[in-house]
């Protein structure tokens, strides 16, 4: 079963900081609905991305987007989750020029 | 006093004071990076030497005003040993400006404070037809504005989208701010429009699974723009540049087109408009053939 989290009317930070909140009280494997409006849809897929979840789903909807978040945090045994994307810091360790 | 040639006091960033025999002093700085010592050598040299006074530039400069000309010799011998030299003015190519970069940025994607010392190392103070202002910014954001320079550099990410994993869930078309992306049908392939593209990389940040990934990770150019009386913004030319050698070649087969081409007294902005931005890319493609 899945939460829904409505966003639509948070600004920026509060957004991500409502959706990591709201993924820290689930257990691993859990899904979480987010309703998000466009303005908040970069900020908030990418700090979920960054902190090693993933976005199962994304669809349209009248006030943005319906995203579905799956929670991938940290094992009961302690160890990261796998799947975690780079974030912006460590791209740029390799980056050219 | 009167002997001063003021006109090659000012090409060596020493100029004249309206109303006074009193000079500005124009200080070397590079992306308007010093450090501490450097600071306070600048404040020591100011209070000793000129007024205690400092002006910040709108180019991330320092100058010292209300030097004596008799003090100007004794100002440059104080600050040379914490390798600060005076700076220029004048037909010339002026100090370098850049942002911090991705060493200390999140959202930079090239190491621009670096790439400034490189630029400068290669082209401060060299001859042109009329003022050269060169300006890095480290991604989209372009919070040091490429296009307002004669040369700008700016960071860019261009994107490229496989198909693979693509759910259709249109995140990379709703967050791109200038509607570069687009689906072709409802859920169909993605379609990017890369002379609209800005390289901020948000669909590839917003994707969530690899289909938008990064093609490549560079710099673009932007040539031709000023500010001052008649306001132009640079153009792009050329395309994602991957390479620190490929920038510093545009950047000199660009000033040597400035040299063969400008008029004196005229910007960059005003000699690419009567040549054509296109003539530039040849230029610089026909020495790229020559060398290959």
């Amino acid at each position: 079963m899945s939460r829904l989290l409505d966003i639509t009317r948070d600004v920026c930070p509060m957004t991500t900081v409502k959706v990591g909140m709201a993924l820290s009280r689930l257990a691993p494997a859990e899904q979480l609905e987010v309703r998000v409006g466009e303005e908040a849809l970069k900020n908030v897929v990418a700090a979920v991305k960054a902190d090693g979840h993933r976005i199962a789903s994304a669809d349209r909807r009248a006030h943005g987007f319906l995203l579905i978040v799956e929670k991938c945090g940290t094992g009961a045994d302690g160890s990261a989750a796998g799947g975690r994307t780079s974030t912006a810091r460590e791209r740029s360790e390799e980056a050219q020029p | 006093v009167s002997e001063i040639d003021y006109r090659e006091l000012k090409r060596g960033g020493v100029m004249r004071q309206q109303g006074t025999d009193r000079f500005l002093v124009r200080l070397h700085l590079v992306a308007g990076r010093l450090s501490s010592g450097q600071a306070r050598a600048v404040a020591e040299a100011a209070e000793h030497y000129g007024s205690g006074a400092l002006h910040l530039t709108s180019r991330q400069g320092i100058e010292i005003p209300d030097v004596s000309s008799a003090a100007l010799t004794g100002l440059k011998d104080f600050l040379a040993p914490h390798g600060i030299g005076f700076g220029v003015c004048g037909p010339t190519v002026r100090g370098v400006t850049a942002c911090q970069g991705c060493r200390v940025c999140p959202n930079g994607v090239i190491d621009s404070a670096s790439l400034a010392n490189e630029v400068d190392r290669a082209f401060f103070g060299k001859q042109a037809p009329h003022k050269f202002k060169i300006g890095i910014s480290g991604c989209a954001n372009n919070c040091l504005k490429a296009e307002e320079n004669d040369l700008g550099v700016k960071g860019w990410i261009e994107p490229l989208w496989s198909g693979e994993g693509c759910t259709g869930c249109g995140l990379c078309v709703a967050v791109c701010p200038v509607k570069a992306v687009r689906t072709v049908g409802d859920g169909g392939p993605v379609e990017i429009e890369s002379s609209r593209c800005i390289g901020c990389g948000d669909c590839i940040i917003s994707c969530p699974s690899a289909s938008m990934a990064e093609k490549t990770r560079g710099s673009r150019v932007f040539v031709g723009g000023k500010l001052g009386r008649v306001p132009f913004l640079g153009q792009p030319v050329f395309g994602v540049l991957k390479s620190r050698e490929e920038i510093l070649a545009v950047i000199a087969e660009a000033l040597e087109f400035f040299r063969l081409h400008g008029r004196a007294r005229e910007r960059f902005g005003d000699t690419l408009q009567r040549t054509g931005f296109e003539a530039l890319e040849a230029h610089v493609g026909a020495t790229a053939r020559r060398i290959a």
